[in-house]
C-alpha cells in the first residue's frame, strides 16, 4: 500500500498542496451565528398618533434589540416624552406592557392624559440616561373635520335582482368632510346587539372605510357602502340568502361615522401596499429609528337608521 | 446570437440534407445494431466496445453502447465482416456476419462475466477520457458504492452532495443547488419520467439506491435541446432492470432505515419485475443514539417492470416517495411533501429502418405543504402528465441525428395560509410542446460536434422562442489521454419556483408558471472544460463554467415575516471552477475535488423593493457557495472495503438583522396600540449579507460481505457520520434566533441479508 501511494511525487505534491489550501481557507473552529446585529442608527419602533380630541394618547415603542420577538422584553428601559416643541413642555409617559393576544404576546404601549393642543407642533421622545435616541415628531391639525351626511342607513337593504344586478347605490351613504387638509381616517361603528349565551351584549362594531375616501378639492368624499358589511355582522344569520340585520339587531338609533383629520406632514399612503408600509425607509417620520407618530383630530358623526320606503 | 442561431441552423440543415432520403429505401450500405446485456441479469452494459472489421483485420467502425445497452454501426459496405464486443469483466462476443446491400442486421447479444476478470469490475468506474463531456458527470454504480453511506446500502444523494458546483443548504431539507441554479431549475428524470423533489428529508438518502441506479447522467449546465424546461441542471436516472434470469432479494435495517428488495424473471430472459422499498427509521432510533429528537419520516417505493427482446426494451415504472418532518426539532414548524410519478418508455427499431424510437409516456404529481408554528398552512401540488417521442437516425462516419417531440400538461396549485395576510389560493393549467433537433458529428475522430436546436411552445403564451444550444469536444492527434470539452447555449424555464427565503431552512416550494409572460427566465451558459489522463490511474479535470441569467423571478424584498410570492424581475450571473484529480492505483479509489462558484442577483431597487439608496441593487442569493472542498477515499481489499469522504464548504449567506418590531398600521388608523399586536418585521439593510460558519465532516465507514451459503450473503457495515462531531450550523431563524445545527456525529451498523 505504501508503495502505490508514496512513489507518485506529483501525486503527493498535489495532496500537499490541497492540504496547505484548506487550511487557508479555514475560517477557524468557531460555529458562532450572530442573527441579531444591533444599530447604533436605529434604535427603537414608534407607533400610533396624538389626537386632540381623545383623552388618552397612546404610544407603541419597540426596543429593536430586543431579543424577544415578536413581543416585548420585559423592560424598554428608557424613558419615553411628550415634548411640546412650541411651549417647552415636557411630560412623561407610562409604560404599560399590554397583553395582545392569546399568545400572550406582548407590547410596551406608553400612555399619557396630558391634553393635545391643536395646531402644534409634537414630540415623542425616548431617552436613555438623558441621551435622546429616537423621535418622531408630528404637528396636530388646526380643526377637526366638519362632517354632514346625505342620507341616513336605509334598512332592510336591498339585494340585485335579475333586472337590477348591481344595487349598490342604494345600500350606501355618502360623509362629506370639509376644513381637514389630510383626512387620516374614517371609522363607522355599528351598534351591534350581540347574543352570548343567555344574555345579550352591546358591541360597536367598527368598519374601515379609508380606502373610499376621495378628495374633491374642496372637500373630502366619504361612501360608505354598508349592506355587505351589515350582513356578515348579522348577529343572528339566517340560512339561505344573506341579509343585513333589521333596525331590531341595533342598540342604538343610529351608527357612529369617526373621520380623523390629518395634520399637515399627513403621508399620501391610501394606495400604498403593505409591503411598501413595511419599509423602513417608506413613511415614517421617526428618527433614531422606524415608525409613525401623527397627529389627528377627530370628530364623530350620527349617520341614523332608517326605514327604506318602498 | 442571431449569426450564432444561422450556424445552429445550418449545421443542422446539413445533418438533415447528409441524412438523405428515409434509410427504408436505402440500397446499398447495411448496418448493424443490437443491445448489450449481461447474461447474469439482463441489466444493460454501458459503455461496451463493438468493433467490426473486416475480414483482413482492418477496423471498419468501432461504437459503445449507450446507456441503454444499445449500439449501432451504419453505412457498412456489404460484405463480410467480424464482429467483436467487449467489456471489462465479461467474455468478449465474436461473430462472423455476412452483410447484404442494405440490411439492417439486429444482434443483440448477452456476455457472460469472465470468472478470469471479475476483479477488474470493480474498477468500472474507471474510464476513459474519451468519455468526458462538457458538464456532465457519468455516474455509475460503483461511483456512488465508494462513498460511505449511512447503510443498508448507498444512496446517490450522498454521491451528488459531494460534487463540486452542488450546493446544499445542509444535511436536512432535500434542496439542491447546481452552479447558480435553485432546486427549481432542476430538472430530474427517471427513465424519462419527471420528479419535482427525490431528495429525501435527511439529505444522505433521495429517491435512488445506489444500486438500483443503472446510470445517472448529471449535467451542471450545457446540456442539449433533448433536455428543455429548466434552466441550471438536468438528473437523467436510469433504473437497472429486475434480474430476468433468476429471483432474488434482500432486507437490511440501519439506524436510519430499513430496506426490502424483490426481483426476478417474470419470462425468463425476456422480462422482469424489481420491487424495493426503503422506510426511515430514524425518528425511533433517533432518540436513543443521539440523545435528541429526530423527528424525520419518509419512504421510497420503487418498481420496474422490464422487457427485452432483440430489438427492443420497454419497462414500466412507478414511484412514490414521502418525506415529513420537523427541520427544527424544537419548532412545530411541518414540513412534507411527496411525489407519486408512473411512466413508460420503450426504446425499439424495426427490421427495415435504420432508425431507433424512444417513446415515453406517464404522469407525475409532486405535492409539499408546511404547516407553521402559528398554525397556518401552506399547500402547493404540480401535476403533469406527458408523452415523449424521440428518434434517432444513423448518419455516415458514425454521425447521428436525432430529433424528437415532447408533449405535457402541468396544473400548479397552491394556498397560502399567511398570517395578518390572510389565504391566497391560484391554481394554472398550462399545456406545453417542446420539439428539438440535435446532431452528433465527428471528423477525424477528434472534433465531435453535437449542435441542436429546441423550442418550448405554450399555448397560453405568444410565438416561441428558439434555443440553440452546442456542445464540443477535441481530442488532439486523436490522443485518448487528453480532451477538451466546451458547451454552451441558451435555456429558457416556463415555470418558477417560490421558495421563503428568509432563511436557508425552509424547504416549502410553490411552483407556478413564470409571472412574466412575455420574458420567461432564461440562461444563457458557457462552459470550458480539460481533461488529461496523467497516468493509467491519475486524472485530472478542470472545467469553467460561466452562467448569464435573465427575467429570473425573486421575491420582492419585504421586512414582514411571512411566505413571499410577491416577485420581482432580476437577472444573475453565476461562475466558477471546477477541478478534479481521481487517484485510482488497484485496490485505492481517491478523489479530490475543488470547487468555487460565485452568484449574483443584480436588480433595479424599484423592481425589488430594496431601500439601500442605490438605483441597481446587487446581491448574493442564500445558496452562495464559494468554496467547496472534498477528498473521498475507498480501499477495497479482499476482505473488507474502507471509505472515507471529507468535506469542506465556506459559509452561506444569511440575513443579518439589526432588529424586530411589530409594524401598526396607522394608515387609516386600522390598528390602535391596545388593540394590535402589529405587523412582525425583522429589519436588515440588505439581505444575506453575512456569512454562516465553515461547514466540514468527515463520514467513514467499513464494509464486509460475508457468503453464508450460495445462496445467502450478509453485509454488515459499521461508520459514522460527521465522525468528529463538527457542529455544523444548519440554519438560523432570522425571526426567532432559534438555531438548528445539522446532524452530530452518528454512528451506526448496518446489516443487510442478500438472497437468491
Amino acid at each position: 500500500m505504501r508503495s502505490f501511494f508514496f512513489d507518485h511525487n506529483g501525486f503527493a505534491t498535489v495532496v500537499r498542496a490541497l492540504s496547505v489550501a484548506t487550511l487557508l481557507l479555514f475560517p477557524g473552529c468557531d460555529t458562532t451565528v450572530d442573527v441579531l446585529q444591533p444599530s447604533d442608527q436605529y434604535r427603537y419602533s414608534l407607533y400610533g398618533v396624538l389626537d386632540v380630541a381623545a383623552d388618552t394618547q397612546v404610544i407603541r415603542v419597540d426596543p429593536l434589540s430586543s431579543p424577544n420577538a415578536p413581543g416585548a422584553s420585559s423592560s424598554v428601559d428608557a424613558a419615553v416624552v411628550l415634548q411640546n416643541l412650541e411651549s417647552g413642555e415636557e411630560i412623561s409617559l407610562q409604560d404599560s406592557l399590554t397583553i395582545l393576544d392569546a399568545d400572550s404576546t406582548t407590547a410596551h404601549n406608553f400612555w399619557t392624559t396630558h391634553p393635545i393642543q391643536p395646531s402644534t407642533k409634537y414630540r415623542i421622545a425616548v431617552k436613555k440616561e438623558n441621551t435622546v435616541l429616537t423621535t418622531g415628531t408630528t404637528t396636530t391639525p388646526a380643526q377637526a373635520p366638519s362632517l354632514n351626511v346625505g342620507q341616513p342607513i336605509l334598512l332592510p337593504c336591498t339585494y340585485p335582482t335579475p333586472t337590477i344586478p348591481d344595487r349598490q347605490s342604494e345600500n350606501t351613504f355618502v360623509v362629506f368632510a370639509r376644513g381637514a387638509p389630510q383626512i387620516a381616517a374614517a371609522i363607522i361603528q355599528y351598534p351591534i346587539l350581540q347574543p352570548s349565551g343567555e344574555d345579550t351584549l352591546r358591541t360597536w362594531v367598527s368598519s374601515n372605510h379609508y380606502d373610499k375616501v376621495s378628495d374633491e378639492g374642496d372637500r373630502f368624499k366619504i361612501s360608505v357602502f354598508y349592506r355587505d358589511e351589515l350582513i356578515s355582522l348579522h348577529p343572528d344569520p339566517p340560512s339561505g340568502s344573506p341579509v343585513c340585520p333589521g333596525e331590531s339587531y341595533f342598540f342604538r338609533p343610529a351608527a357612529r361615522m369617526i373621520v380623523s383629520a390629518g395634520g399637515p406632514q399627513w403621508p399620501e399612503w391610501q394606495s400604498a401596499s403593505i409591503d411598501s408600509l413595511a419599509r423602513p425607509d417608506l413613511y415614517s417620520n421617526v428618527q433614531g429609528g422606524h415608525g409613525f407618530v401623527g397627529g389627528i383630530y377627530t370628530d364623530t358623526l350620527r349617520v341614523p337608521f332608517a326605514e327604506r320606503l318602498p | 446570437m442571431s449569426r450564432f442561431l444561422f450556424f445552429i441552423a445550418g449545421i443542422l440543415l446539413c445533418s438533415l440534407i447528409a441524412a438523405g432520403p428515409a434509410p427504408t429505401f436505402a440500397q446499398d450500405p447495411a448496418a448493424v445494431r443490437g443491445f448489450v446485456r449481461s447474461a447474469d441479469g439482463g441489466q444493460s452494459l454501458q459503455g461496451a466496445n463493438v468493433i467490426l472489421r473486416d475480414t483482413t483485420g482492418n477496423v471498419q467502425s468501432a461504437v459503445a453502447t449507450n446507456a441503454d445497452g444499445l449500439y449501432q454501426i451504419s453505412e457498412i459496405p456489404p460484405g463480410r465482416y467480424r464482429l467483436s464486443i467487449s467489456f471489462v469483466g465479461y467474455t468478449p462476443h465474436r461473430d462472423t456476419l455476412q452483410l447484404a446491400p442494405g440490411e439492417q442486421r439486429t444482434v443483440s447479444i448477452s456476455l457472460s462475466a469472465s470468472a478470469q476478470q471479475l476483479d477488474d469490475v470493480t474498477i468500472e468506474g474507471r474510464r476513459p477520457v474519451k468519455e468526458s463531456e462538457a458538464g456532465l458527470r457519468q455516474i455509475r454504480s460503483a461511483d456512488i458504492e465508494s462513498i460511505p453511506s449511512a447503510g443498508p446500502g448507498s444512496d446517490l444523494s450522498t454521491y451528488l452532495r459531494g460534487l463540486p458546483g452542488v450546493t446544499t443548504t445542509g444535511d436536512r431539507g432535500g434542496r439542491l443547488y447546481v452552479r447558480g441554479g435553485t432546486p427549481s431549475q432542476n430538472k430530474v428524470l427517471v427513465e424519462g419520467m419527471p420528479l419535482h423533489k427525490p431528495f429525501h428529508i435527511i439529505g444522505l438518502y433521495s429517491a435512488f439506491p445506489g444500486d438500483l441506479v443503472s446510470t445517472a447522467d448529471f449535467y451542471g449546465g450545457g446540456f442539449g435541446a433533448e433536455y428543455m424546461g429548466r434552466l441550471s441542471s438536468v438528473l437523467d436516472v436510469q433504473l437497472r432492470p429486475g434480474n430476468v434470469n433468476e429471483f432474488k432479494g434482500s432486507v437490511g435495517a440501519g439506524p436510519f432505515l430499513a430496506l426490502a428488495r424483490f426481483e426476478g424473471p417474470i419470462s425468463r430472459g425476456g422480462s422482469s419485475f424489481l420491487v424495493n422499498v426503503r422506510h426511515s427509521l430514524i425518528e425511533h432510533s433517533g432518540p436513543t443514539l443521539l440523545n435528541q429528537q429526530t423527528p424525520y419520516k419518509f419512504y421510497d417505493l420503487t418498481a420496474k417492470y422490464h422487457s427485452q427482446g432483440e430489438s427492443s426494451q420497454c419497462s414500466l415504472v412507478g414511484m412514490r416517495t414521502y418525506d415529513r418532518g420537523r427541520l427544527d426539532p424544537n419548532r412545530t414548524a411541518s414540513f412534507r411533501w411527496n411525489n407519486t410519478a408512473f411512466g413508460g418508455e420503450c426504446l425499439l427499431f424495426g427490421d427495415t429502418s435504420a432508425q431507433v424510437l424512444d417513446a415515453s409516456f406517464g404522469t407525475s404529481h409532486f405535492g409539499n405543504a408546511v404547516r407553521s408554528v402559528d398554525g397556518t398552512t401552506r399547500d402547493a401540488s404540480a401535476w403533469r402528465f406527458y408523452t415523449n417521442l424521440d428518434l434517432t437516425q444513423p448518419l455516415p462516419n458514425g454521425n447521428s441525428l436525432q430529433w424528437g417531440f415532447h408533449l405535457r400538461a402541468d396544473q400548479y396549485r397552491l394556498s397560502l395560509d399567511e398570517p395578518f395576510l390572510g389565504i391566497t389560493s391560484e391554481d394554472y393549467f398550462r399545456i406545453t410542446t417542446s420539439p428539438y433537433i440535435e446532431a452528433s458529428l465527428t471528423w477525424n475522430d477528434r472534433v465531435t460536434l453535437t449542435p441542436s436546436l429546441g423550442t418550448q411552445f405554450q399555448f397560453s403564451r405568444g410565438l416561441p422562442m428558439l434555443e440553440p444550444r452546442l456542445r464540443l469536444s477535441y481530442r488532439p492527434r486523436g490522443s485518448e489521454r487528453m480532451k477538451l470539452t466546451a458547451a454552451g447555449g441558451l435555456y429558457r424555464q416556463l415555470v418558477t419556483g417560490v421558495s421563503d427565503e428568509r432563511d436557508a431552512g425552509s424547504t416549502f416550494q410553490a411552483l407556478l408558471p413564470s409571472p412574466f409572460t412575455d420574458h420567461p427566465p432564461q440562461a444563457a451558459h458557457a462552459l470550458l472544460g480539460w481533461n488529461q489522463q496523467i497516468q493509467s490511474s491519475l486524472r485530472v479535470s478542470v472545467e469553467g463554467w460561466y452562467k448569464k441569467l435573465w427575467d429570473l423571478a425573486v421575491p420582492r424584498w419585504t421586512p414582514i415575516v411571512r411566505f413571499n410570492t410577491t416577485l420581482s424581475r432580476a437577472d444573475g450571473q453565476a461562475f466558477g471552477a471546477d477541478l478534479s484529480i481521481q487517484y485510482e492505483p488497484d485496490p485505492l479509489r481517491l478523489d479530490l475535488t475543488y470547487g468555487y462558484g460565485q452568484t449574483t442577483y443584480q436588480a433595479s431597487e424599484d423592481d425589488l423593493g430594496g431601500w439601500t439608496g442605490d438605483p441597481l441593487i446587487e446581491y448574493s442569493p442564500p445558496y452562495d457557495l464559494r468554496h467547496k472542498i472534498g477528498v473521498s477515499a475507498s480501499l477495497d481489499l479482499s476482505w473488507v472495503t474502507a471509505s472515507a469522504r471529507w468535506q469542506y464548504n465556506s459559509g452561506l449567506p444569511f440575513t443579518q438583522v439589526y432588529g424586530y418590531d411589530s409594524m401598526l398600521e396607522v394608515r387609516g388608523l386600522r390598528e390602535h396600540p391596545f388593540g394590535s399586536v402589529g405587523t412582525p418585521r425583522a429589519l436588515f439593510d440588505r439581505p444575506y449579507q453575512a456569512r454562516l460558519p465553515a461547514y466540514h465532516r468527515l463520514d467513514a465507514s467499513l464494509k464486509r460481505t460475508f457468503t453464508l451459503s450460495p445462496l445467502l450473503g450478509m453485509t454488515v457495515e459499521m461508520g459514522a457520520i460527521n465522525a468528529y462531531d463538527r457542529r455544523n450550523v444548519f440554519y438560523v431563524d432570522i425571526f426567532t434566533q432559534d438555531r438548528v445545527d445539522q446532524l452530530p456525529v452518528i454512528p451506526y451498523l448496518s446489516l443487510q441479508i442478500n438472497f437468491e
